[in-house]
């Protein structure tokens, strides 16, 4: 009477549990419906913030192709015809911005839920950067000007006047007109015979002309470098008004040359890295919306098959790991969501593994009855120990095996033998007796080492206990099998939370436990 | 480690958010200094670029961080080169 009083007990609290942890997977499903919305909702904001900045960049953009700098707009207004046909390129402006700016807008939307096209991404996001460098290189050189165009040293170097020779020579001027004077009288008095002779007032004369060429000379020679100063400080100031970032980057470039030839360059290389920027980010969100409506609609979806199934269907998968929703990347493992096969089934017939052969299904019907969930019968035998586990290669067979034999060939017993090639005996796979161990398998064994302490029940370290279990000789990124392993470790935890042994952190943060070890 | 993972997301969203306010400020003293229509030649596109930006920091710095870092990194670049 008593050990029956128990029996009941012990099942009063496995419904209990399972109840409980319906419960909790119901809540932690409705939180993470909650999350994906606020997120889709932003993404969506975000989404809309870069169809306007595009705008803004295809209005610029076409601002400077088609009606050019706005300081020379005033020319547009001088009749009726100049304002009309300014009206009527205003508006096309306007609208083929509009049209750029919603043509990208629509095609990221439709990349999130439809996949792209190459020639459609190319076009779309080659068009965008070229028009958003193009009128933000503009716009720095605009900056450039209105910085320069305030510079009182700029101003100062415009307004300086050379000096004028004459004033500069006006001693000189005197000096050879006295002498000119002089040699004047002097020839005078040479006709009436009075001098014999004008020579030194001559000399005199070439000399101070002599004198004055070599300084005009000297004056043109010294207005020439004073204007090569002045315009190498108008350039060097118009160089120092673009932004230190762009000086940098120009004087990086430049290396031991002038950094005033790469200032362009380097306008081009900032413009450009920012654009890329922005379209990376904008590319991204249409993907991050995409992924966010799949994410809704299969919580939504999975939270009406609980609240109408009286016994969990399967572990919550809205964790971003399982990725329901690409149909390349279908989920394979323990009690997965049988919603999303990549194949058409029938209702009657259960979701096959990834692994599982056709011949192996049973009745549905049998397979309630053992249990049987996943690729583990937990009734059968176990197998035993030297073959392990988990999948390992068989010995090759003795190349004995293969000679050949002078038994004749008949329809009854063909030589070629079937499916069952060379020697090796495999053991025949019935439902009573799967080839895969149940229980006693690889995850039965990682329970018990969970259990044990000897793994944690984390991502990262069931990642590694599986694979020193599948591909020992291999390590890190070598591993071949990482796709398979990731995939096993995901079955692992999912078949965890439906037997109740763990759960997703309720109150988990990044960087903090995702899951709890609660059995 | 725990500690960095908590406190690296924090300070990546307080640098977006210092780049953004130090573009406003920019934005701000250019036009006391120069005038309102100086300011929006100076602002462009590179202010709603920091804050598009900066908003994607702040949204979704958590779940993709690779990318948060590149929206850090276009933050900060617009915001200097305002």
């Amino acid at each position: 009477m008593s050990e029956q009083h128990l029996q009941t007990e012990v099942a009063k609290q496995a419904v209990k549990r399972s109840i409980s942890v319906q419960a909790t997977q119901i809540e932690i499903m409705e939180r993470k419906l909650e999350q994906h919305k606020r997120h889709e909702e932003r993404g969506l904001l975000l989404l809309k913030l870069g169809f306007l900045l595009t705008f803004l960049l295809y209005l610029l953009f076409n601002q400077h192709l088609y009606l050019g700098d706005a300081l020379s707009w005033s020319a547009y207004f001088k009749d009726a015809a100049s304002i009309f046909g300014f009206t009527f390129t205003v508006l096309i402006v306007v609208l083929m911005a509009l049209f750029l700016s919603w043509v990208k807008h629509h095609a990221y939307l439709h990349f999130g839920f439809f996949g792209s096209v190459a020639l459609v991404v190319s076009t779309v996001i080659g068009f965008a950067l070229f028009a958003e460098f193009f009128s933000s290189s503009a716009n720095q050189d605009v900056k450039a000007s209105v910085l320069v165009e305030r510079n009182s040293a700029y101003q100062a170097t415009l307004n300086t006047e050379s000096t004028p020779a004459s004033a500069m020579n006006a001693g000189l001027i005197t000096s050879i007109a006295n002498a000119e004077q002089k040699l004047a009288r002097c020839e005078a008095n040479l006709k009436l015979g009075k001098e014999k002779h004008c020579d030194g007032d001559r000399a005199k004369v070439n000399a101070l002309k002599s004198s004055e060429q070599s300084a005009n000379h000297a004056q043109a020679q010294a207005n020439i470098e004073r204007d090569k100063l002045k315009y190498a400080r108008q350039d060097e100031l118009k160089a120092q008004s673009y932004n230190p970032v762009i000086l940098t980057l120009a004087r990086f470039l430049a290396g031991d040359g002038d950094y005033k030839d790469s200032l362009k360059t380097a306008v081009v290389l900032i413009t450009l890295f920012v654009a890329v920027c922005f379209e990376i980010l904008h590319h991204f969100l249409s993907k991050s919306q995409g992924a966010s409506m799949a994410a809704i609609e299969d919580l939504e979806l999975a939270i009406a098959k609980y609240e109408v199934s009286p016994e969990p269907l399967y572990a919550p998968s809205p964790s971003p790991a399982f990725k329901t929703t690409e149909p390349d990347k279908q989920p394979i493992g323990f009690g997965l969501p049988p919603t999303s096969p990549s194949t058409a089934q029938r209702d009657d017939q259960p979701v096959l593994f990834k692994y599982q052969q056709t011949g192996m299904t049973a009745k549905p019907d049998t397979l309630a009855k053992q249990g049987f969930i996943g690729f583990l019968n937990p009734s059968t035998e176990p197998r035993p120990k030297h073959l392990g586990t988990h999948e390992e290669q068989l010995p090759l067979p003795a190349l004995g095996g293969f000679k050949a034999h002078s038994e004749a060939e008949t329809v009854s017993r063909p030589l070629a033998n079937g499916s069952e090639t060379g020697s090796v005996q495999n053991p025949p796979m019935t439902v009573s007796e799967p080839l895969a161990n149940g229980t006693e398998g690889l995850y039965g064994a990682w329970v018990s080492a969970v259990k044990a302490g000897e793994c944690l029940p984390s991502v990262k370290p069931t990642w590694s206990w599986i694979q020193k279990r599948i591909a020992p000789a291999e390590t890190g990124t070598q591993t071949d099998d990482r796709t398979r392993i990731s995939h096993m470790q995901k079955a692992f935890f999912s078949r965890a939370m439906k037997e109740g042994l763990m759960i997703l952190n309720p109150h988990y943060i990044n960087g903090g436990k995702k899951y709890l070890w609660i059995a | 480690m725990n500690g960095l993972s908590t406190h690296l997301p924090v300070l990546v969203k307080f640098t977006a958010l210092a780049a953004f306010a130090w573009a406003v400020l920019k934005i701000v003293l250019i036009a006391q200094n120069y005038g309102a229509v100086v300011a929006v030649v100076f602002a462009g596109l590179h202010l709603p670029l920091c804050l598009f930006s900066t908003l994607f920091v702040l949204w979704l710095f958590e779940l993709h961080q690779g990318l948060g870092f590149l929206a850090l990194a276009s933050s900060l670049l617009n915001a200097v080169l305002i």
